[in-house]
């Protein structure tokens, strides 16, 4: 159901959610939307809806390299790996070895993660 | 209804199993040498109270994880393992930068885990229908 309800009102004793320039005895009207499935309009009328989710960026070419290369991977199962970009720069059982490895080639911030071997069948929880 | 808006969605990421996790990659360095930073991928975890990383993360940026104050994590099959707590900063370009103590385990282990703790500094949905978490960074 919409209600629509009209009243003068002051404008020093109206307070909105954002800034909306008035004259001084300005009829204002307010919806009172009960429909909770409808934007919300805002004191401009335009509705609000939410700017979209924007996708990380953060390793995003790592992201998709290991989405995409599996089988690669497989090689690397239960080591340490440094990858950057499309490259593997360094892999074995100590990536504090593999960390100083990469930062000699001039990389500041090595990405080094643990491969977790294949395991058919075992369900994972956090610890 | 409250309604949460979110600035940043990210897939979940693959396992070589070709499962998928909601799996987070940050810059993580140590509280007084923030300048020093290794990348890690950690799994998100809403059942951990406290965030969890591979002792080996830790010695990597020049933690000594055998000092500091030790903390018991158990499982939910009542196996334990020992961890030191330390302050480190997680840092994300488009996040920004958390100041966390966080566990380093003293055994070998396969992920680390962004907990509880984490979560108390952003705000995290998730839709498991579409493997796919959002965040953004406000609690």
């Amino acid at each position: 159901m919409r209600v629509i309800a009209a009243k003068v009102l002051d404008p020093t004793h109206l307070e909105l959610s954002e800034p909306l320039a008035l004259r001084s005895g300005l009829r204002i009207a307010v919806t009172v939307n009960e429909d909770e499935s409808e934007p919300v309009v805002s004191a401009t009328g335009k509705a609000e809806q939410p700017a979209p989710a924007r996708p990380l960026r953060h390793r995003q070419r790592e992201h998709a390299w290991l989405r995409t290369h599996g089988d690669v991977l497989r090689a690397y199962a239960g080591h340490w790996l440094v990858l950057e970009g499309e490259e593997i720069i360094a892999h074995g059982d100590d990536p504090a070895e593999l960390v100083t490895q990469a930062r000699d080639r001039g990389i500041r911030s090595p990405y080094v993660f643990f491969v977790e071997p294949p395991q058919p069948g075992v369900v994972k929880i956090g610890l | 209804m409250p309604v949460v808006a979110y600035e940043y969605q990210i897939e979940y990421a693959y396992d070589l199993d070709g499962k998928r996790f909601p799996r987070l990659s940050f810059q993580i360095a140590k509280a007084d040498d923030p300048a020093v930073t290794v990348d890690v991928a950690a799994y998100l975890d809403s059942g951990a109270e406290r965030s969890l990383f591979s002792g080996r993360i830790g010695a990597a940026l020049g933690i000594d994880v055998l000092s500091g104050p030790k903390l018991v994590y158990q499982s939910t099959t009542d196996s334990r393992l020992v961890a030191t707590l330390h302050t480190v900063r997680l840092i994300h370009p488009d996040l920004g930068s958390f100041s966390l103590e966080v566990g380093f385990s003293t055994s070998a282990i396969q992920r680390n885990l962004l907990g509880r703790d984490f979560f108390n500094l952003v705000q995290i949905g998730f839709r498991e229908h579409y493997l796919t978490f959002y965040i953004t960074p406000t609690p």
